[in-house]
């Protein structure tokens, strides 16, 4: 879902870098008292995985194909913040180094992916923990805020879309959404693995998220 | 996390990007597709003029394609792991 060049106008860039800018500055200075240092090499372990599970594109549906973004998989580990920060990084390295997203588009694809659609993700996987039953809680929650961290990166990019008359509005959210609904069943899929996998070998790493 | 489980997540990471270079699909991803199907697809234009080192991931001298995605994916890896050590490193505040 990485935007290039061209398809947005440097307005609609333009005002999606600065919102994005704005958004990391607000994460930067909410993770600053809430980390040790000691957590670092836990947090490029992550930025590592979601840059080599990005790499890796698994077929959807006809003729289609999908990626992990990794932002709830991050979030729930280390809180939303974080996963932004994370994200971001990774965005960037794939940008600068392998032309995988516009530069221009830079803002917008951070926008939509690490900090709307991890947030929004991650809010999602917050409240349904909160009012699930005991039983499906954590699996169920962890799914489809995954699944909807993916659907909503890819409304706001239709929106950018139409915003620069690239598309029409309603016909590319219809799109972007349609095919991400499906695409985001793999994230949650993925997400909910992983952190089953680390639930069983190292479980104190899903507690460094409390009381987020 | 202990430097031992570091390493092991890393080649885990190593494994992911080989197992990519290897099966991904070629198919379109989300965009591409919906870009091809609503007909603005052309539109994607190289405005920065950026030059990447390994475009698209690939190395430029490596024959294989399996090869040149994974050794470029390693690249990757290092310089992700490293920027997000460095970034967190100068955020953080000391203890």
């Amino acid at each position: 879902m990485h935007i290039p060049d061209g398809f947005l106008t440097l307005k609609v860039s333009a005002v999606s870098c600065a919102l994005s800018a704005g958004s990391l500055t607000f994460a930067v200075r909410n993770i600053k008292e809430k980390f040790e240092q000691k957590m670092i090499p836990l947090m490029g372990v992550l930025a590592a995985f979601v840059f080599a599970a990005q790499m890796f594109n698994f077929p959807v549906a006809g003729g289609t194909s999908g990626h992990l973004m990794g932002g709830v998989l991050c979030a729930v580990i280390l809180g939303p913040m974080a996963a932004s920060i994370i994200l971001s990084c990774v965005l960037i390295v794939q940008c600068l180094l392998f032309q995988d997203g516009g530069l221009i588009a830079l803002g917008a694809n951070i926008l939509n992916m690490a900090i709307v659609g991890t947030w929004g993700g991650w809010f999602l996987f917050f409240i349904l923990k909160k009012i699930l039953p005991e039983k499906i809680r954590m699996q169920t929650a962890v799914f489809v805020g995954a699944w909807f961290s993916v659907v909503l990166a890819a409304f706001l990019a239709a929106i950018e879309l139409g915003v620069s008359k690239t598309a029409p509005m309603g016909t590319a959210i219809t799109a972007m959404v349609g095919v991400h609904a499906v695409i985001g069943i793999g994230e949650g899929i993925i997400t909910l693995l992983v952190i089953s996998f680390l639930k069983k070998v190292k479980p104190e790493l899903l507690s460094c998220n409390q009381g987020t | 996390m202990q430097s031992r489980n570091i390493i092991i997540a890393l080649v885990l990471c190593m494994i992911v990007i080989g197992m990519a270079a290897a099966f991904a699909s070629s198919h379109p991803d989300g965009l591409e597709w919906v870009a091809a199907k609503l007909g603005f697809e052309g539109r994607a234009a190289d405005i920065a003029h950026l030059k990447s080192p390994m475009p698209d991931y690939s190395m430029a001298g490596i024959n294989s394609s399996f090869w040149s995605t994974a050794v470029s994916g390693v690249f990757g890896l290092g310089a992700i792991y490293l920027l997000a050590s460095m970034i967190f490193r100068a955020i953080l505040r000391k203890k």
